[in-house]
């Protein structure tokens, strides 16, 4: 098992040259021409990042910005008027390129987010991962909307199932010489 | 015509229209067992699995963004989506309990000595692959179990090296990483499954099941208990959805772990607690390198056999204990993420 672990522990150290860190944002959508609060957290110490949208139109680089003796880093970046609207992620990079944290994030043209209709029952709650909000697995309390025909329908379903199911099991009983032709 | 003569006279018509006399060969009796019935009852799960997915592909939005808002639609704005989603979550638990059972039993009664080899080793692609699709499945609800998921499978495929490529988030800048892991989850991933389905079922219809002794049974015969089987197992879960609907934590957030993964991948949340990334990667390899080598290593009777059976026990009995380890002991962070709550 040594010969195994070791290896893979010096490649895991070996494929880890910067330290892997996080961005957040105060949204994770926002327009062009926006300034943009970044903050960053568990990079490399007194490291140069440099901050980038890549989407399909290509890589739109933000700026530089140092991290402190922490690792961390807090700057105002300016999105161009220029980026079109849609999905990016926004990168960070290391010096040598490496990439050592990413964002989904979304370039909006109007006031509302595009592809997205309102649709009843929807909060527009996504966008939190990256953001200041406080992390929890707790299951939301949510008003789970139940009708009476589809629960009936689904009791009847399992009734069925149950019963017709039993009555495949009963019958025939199978025995080790039944059905020997 | 009396009513039995007219059942008579359409079951005969149906039989030749449809070929039904195929389904007459004979089988080993001992097949009827429920222990023989894991393999086909994993498969109903998957037919659930599948009919719900369907639907579901209506109502879930696959982009980054929206994909939390959208399984939070389903579950307050879509009752019949909700339940199937309900279903499907339930459908998962049961298809990967029963693969494990199944496996279980092959391994026990030696089902993978020749000619099963081939089958063994289809059997344990499968098994790998319903992990890829209940790892998949859980990064789409983009809550924080999801986000810490992915936060792993990050790592994970950096590691990898080239084999992780396409698992990065900076495979491409033109589709996010949540919708190309659901088009996995929807295509490349059932797709495949369906293939080595087909080459399973192949190999289990002309090498037919290890099942010792004398007695005969009509295949027929056995479809209509697997099919009541199934049928049960519908029913169970459909009431535990009922009974027990699927949760959805708040949308997630980088850079924290939380949260436990799904039970089947407890155990390697385990390894990953007592070794860190290098648990996380070598404990599924352990595994996987022992089921594969099952086959090579247990031929015939004798000390190679016997070694065989108790390393697989003790595996499996390290996997349960892992399991039940890691539900009970206090929530761990890795990768260098925070716990949350100040820590």
């Amino acid at each position: 098992m040594k010969t195994l672990i070791i290896p893979l522990i010096v490649l895991l150290g070996a494929a880890a040259p910067h330290e892997k860190g996080t961005l957040k944002l105060a949204s994770k959508s926002f327009r062009a021409g926006d300034s943009l609060a970044i903050t960053g957290a568990k990079f490399s110490k007194k490291d140069e990042l440099t901050l980038a949208l890549v989407g399909v139109s290509g890589r739109i680089a933000l700026g530089d910005v140092p991290t402190d003796t922490a690792g961390a880093f807090r700057s105002v970046l300016l999105v161009p008027a220029s980026v079109a609207a849609g999905q990016y992620r926004l990168a960070a990079e290391a010096i040598d390129g490496d990439e050592v944290a990413t964002l989904d994030v979304v370039v909006l043209a109007a006031s509302t987010m595009p592809g997205m209709p309102d649709m009843p029952g929807m909060q527009h709650s996504a966008g939190h991962a990256g953001t200041d909000a406080e992390p929890t697995g707790a299951p939301l309390v949510l008003a789970r909307q139940r009708n009476v025909v589809v629960t009936t329908t689904t009791i009847a379903v399992i009734i069925a199932c149950a019963l017709g199911g039993g009555l495949l099991l009963r019958r025939p009983r199978i025995n080790s010489m039944e059905d020997v032709s | 015509m009396n009513r039995d003569g007219i059942v008579t006279r359409a079951r005969s018509v149906l039989a030749d229209r449809l070929a039904l006399q195929s389904l007459e060969y004979q089988t080993p009796a001992r097949a009827n067992r429920w222990d023989f019935m894991l393999g086909a009852l994993t498969l109903a799960a998957l037919v659930v699995l599948a009919a719900t997915g369907i639907v579901l592909t209506q109502y879930y939005n696959p982009s980054p963004l929206g994909a939390h808002d959208s399984v939070r639609y389903i579950i307050t704005s879509a009752p019949l989506a909700s339940l199937l989603r309900d279903v499907h979550v339930w459908a998962a638990s049961a298809a990967l309990l029963l693969v494990f059972s199944h496996l279980a039993a092959v391994f026990w009664r030696r089902g993978f000595r020749a000619p099963r080899e081939g089958l063994w080793w289809s059997g344990v692609v499968l098994l790998a692959l319903l992990f890829g699709l209940a790892f998949t499945g859980t990064v789409l609800r983009a809550d924080q179990e999801a986000v810490e998921a992915l936060a792993h499978n990050n790592a994970g495929a950096k590691v990898a090296g080239p084999l992780g490529v396409v698992m990065r988030p900076e495979f491409t800048p033109s589709v996010p990483q949540t919708t190309r892991l659901y088009a996995m989850h929807v295509s490349a991933l059932p797709l495949a499954l369906i293939a080595l389905l087909a080459l399973h079922l192949w190999l289990v219809r002309h090498l037919g099941v290890s099942a010792p002794g004398e007695g005969r049974s009509k295949f027929s015969s056995h479809l209509r208990l697997i099919s009541g089987a199934a049928l049960v197992l519908v029913a169970i879960i459909a009431s535990a959805a009922l009974a027990w609907p699927a949760t959805l934590s708040a949308p997630g957030v980088d850079g924290f772990e939380v949260t436990k993964p799904m039970w089947p991948f407890l155990w390697i949340y385990a390894a990953e607690n007592l070794f860190g990334m290098g648990g996380m990667l070598v404990a599924p390899a352990v595994l996987f390198g022992f089921l594969a080598l099952v086959p090579v290593a247990d031929r015939r009777d004798g000390r190679a056999a016997s070694l065989t059976r108790a390393v697989g026990v003790v595996l499996f009995a390290l996997m349960i204990a892992a399991i039940v380890y890691a539900a009970l002991a206090p929530g761990q962070s890795h990768l260098g993420m925070d716990m949350g709550g100040g820590s």
